[in-house]
């Protein structure tokens, strides 16, 4: 059984102002939002990493071969 | 060519291959009658094809989980170097020389009303952003970030 990550799971968070902001919180926020935004595209292709692992461990295995079948090896 | 053919035992080939095709027959026959060596063959086989199958899935899905960790490195790798340079510019912001210059209200205001339409738009995106204090995603009013 495959495992999907937690930090696939995790939801993505926007920072948002504090009350009374100042320059430097707005500065501060811009800058965390860009953060978010890079780690939460990083959890997403993390999740798609998985989906295909997943999707490739599921595959059948491939089926015998004819020459298999004659020689019942 | 048809002196050849005349001279051959037609008669005895004829049996051996009727012995032959009857053994082959009473052989697969066998193979579903209980505990004959036949049926146990062909049991173990059985067997072999499952264990087989199995000991597959097995190997794939440690491939997978190999994948999915490397992965997961790989993200927590780029996660720190994304939030020391994060924490790195947030702490020079915090000394710039405007660093404690309030924002105008109306600026704030418009700032606000539009994250609350966005935090309002996606439940769960944002932290509480009536709830001064309580919120886990909110800048740090002061102080270098970490």
């Amino acid at each position: 059984m495959l495992t999907l990550p937690e930090a696939a799971r995790t939801p993505c968070r926007l920072p948002v102002l504090p009350d009374n902001p100042t320059q430097a919180d707005l500065d501060a926020a811009y800058l965390a939002r860009g953060e978010a935004v890079a780690v939460c595209d990083g959890r997403r292709d993390l999740a798609v990493q998985s989906f295909d692992a997943q999707t490739r461990a599921l595959q059948p295995p491939p089926r015998r071969s004819i020459w298999r079948f004659i020689t019942g090896g | 060519m048809i002196a050849l053919a005349k001279r051959l035992p037609w008669r005895l080939i004829g049996y051996v291959l009727a012995a032959v095709l009857a053994l082959a027959a009473l052989n697969h026959f066998a193979g579903y009658v209980p505990f004959t060596p036949q049926w146990q063959a062909k049991r173990a086989e059985a067997k072999a094809d499952r264990l087989e199958a199995q000991v597959s899935t097995l190997e794939r899905e440690a491939t997978g989980n190999a994948e999915i960790a490397t992965a997961t490195e790989t993200f927590h790798t780029r996660e720190i170097i994304i939030r020391e340079g994060t924490a790195e510019a947030i702490a020079q912001a915090r000394n710039a020389p405007d660093a404690d210059a309030p924002l105008t209200d109306e600026r704030a205001s418009r700032l606000r009303s539009a994250d609350f339409r966005l935090c309002s738009e996606f439940a769960g995106l944002c932290a509480d952003a009536d709830a001064a204090g309580s919120r886990p995603d909110a800048v740090p009013p002061a102080g270098p970030a970490g």
